[in-house]
C-alpha cells in the first residue's frame, strides 16, 4: 500500500508508525520526553514519526528496538517500509533505546 | 547538558515573566497616582540620585550581572557529550543513528553474553566506551575482559558505526570489589 495523494502528514506519518510497530524488532516509537519527536495536525498525534512534505520531503523515525535484533537490517527494513508510504522521501531512523521485549507491546502507531 | 539548559532557561523565564509582571503593575499604579505595590518609587528615585557609579551597590551589582553572564557563556562553551552516533547506511538519503541509551544498552547486554560475566556497566563518551564487567569468583579478569572486549568491537562493528568509540574494558571478581 503506498500513501495516498494529498494525505496530510498526520495522516502520512501514522501510516509510517503503523509500518514500523508491524515490525517484530520494534518496540516502541519514541516522541522524546515532551513529544518533540511526533506529528501534529487534525487534532492526532503521532509520537516518534516527523513527516515533512513539499520539495524535500523527509521522514524521522525514532524507534526502541528489541534487544538482540541486528539494529542496521531492522533500520534498512524500515527504511524500505517507509519509502512505500512516501517515495523520494529522505528517510533518517534513530534507534533510542534497546530493550527487552516485555510480553505485550502497543498494538498501535496510528494518530492518537 | 540539555537538562541543564532547560533548567537554566525556565529560570530565566520566570524570572522575566515575574519582572514583567511587576512592571505592568507598577505601571498601572502610578498611572492612577496610587503608591507602588511592592516598589515604593519615591524612595527608589531618592536613592538612585543619592548613588553614584563607584558606590558599593552599584558596583556589587555590575560585577554579579558580569559574573553570571560569564558563566552562561561559558557553560555553553563547553564541549557537550554527543548524544548520537551515526551508523554507515549505505544511501545518501537515508541515515541511521544510534542515541547514547541504544548504544550503552546494547554493548552492556553484549558484554553481559560473556559467560562469566555478571553484571556490566557501560559508559560512553563521544570517543570512549568504558566497560566495567562484575566477572565471578571462579573467572580469571584477564581473560574475561579480552574476551568481552573482542565480543563489544565486533558488536560495533556490526552496528556499522562509523566513528566507533574506543573500547576499554576493566573487569573484576566478587573478591576484589569487596576490598
Amino acid at each position: 500500500m503506498s500513501s495516498s495523494p494529498g494525505a496530510s502528514p498526520v495522516q502520512l506519518a501514522g501510516q509510517v508508525g503503523e509500518r514500523a510497530l508491524a515490525l517484530t524488532g520494534v518496540l516502541e516509537l519514541d516522541g522524546g520526553v515532551l513529544g518533540e519527536f511526533s506529528t501534529y495536525g487534525n487534532g492526532q498525534r503521532v509520537r516518534g514519526v516527523l513527516v515533512r512534505i513539499g520539495a524535500a520531503p523527509r521522514v524521522t523515525v525514532r524507534l526502541i528496538a528489541a534487544l538482540g535484533e541486528p539494529l542496521p537490517a531492522l533500520a534498512e527494513q524500515l527504511r524500505d517500509r517507509v519509502e512505500d508510504v512516501l517515495p523520494g522521501a529522505r528517510i533518517d531512523v534513530a534507534i533510542t533505546d534497546v530493550r527487552r521485549q516485555a510480553a505485550e507491546r502497543p498494538s498501535t502507531g496510528g494518530p492518537s | 547538558m540539555r537538562v541543564v539548559n532547560r533548567l537554566v532557561s525556565l529560570l530565566f523565564w520566570l524570572a522575566l515573566a515575574v519582572v514583567a509582571a511587576l512592571t505592568a503593575i507598577e505601571v498601572l499604579f502610578g498611572l492612577l497616582d496610587r503608591p507602588g505595590l511592592v516598589v515604593q518609587r519615591p524612595e527608589l528615585a531618592a536613592w538612585i540620585e543619592r548613588s553614584s557609579w563607584s558606590d558599593t551597590t552599584p558596583v556589587l551589582v555590575g560585577v554579579l550581572l558580569l559574573v553570571v553572564g560569564l558563566l552562561l557563556v561559558l557553560g555553553q562553551l563547553a564541549p557537550r557529550r554527543p548524544d548520537a552516533w551515526p551508523g554507515r547506511s549505505g544511501r545518501e538519503d537515508r541515515s541511521l543513528a544510534y542515541e547514547r541509551p541504544g548504544l550503552q544498552n546494547h554493548v552492556r547486554a553484549v558484554a553481559e553474553c560473556e559467560r562469566e560475566v555478571e553484571a556490566a556497566r557501560v559508559r560512553l563518551t563521544k570517543r570512549r566506551l568504558k566497560v566495567r564487567l562484575d566477572v565471578i569468583d571462579s573467572a580469571q579478569p584477564e581473560r574475561v575482559k579480552e574476551a568481552a572486549r573482542d565480543r563489544i568491537a565486533d558488536a560495533l562493528r556490526a552496528l556499522r558505526v562509523e566513528d566507533p568509540p574506543s573500547v576499554r574494558v576493566q573487569a573484576r571478581t566478587a573478591d576484589r570489589r569487596a576490598r
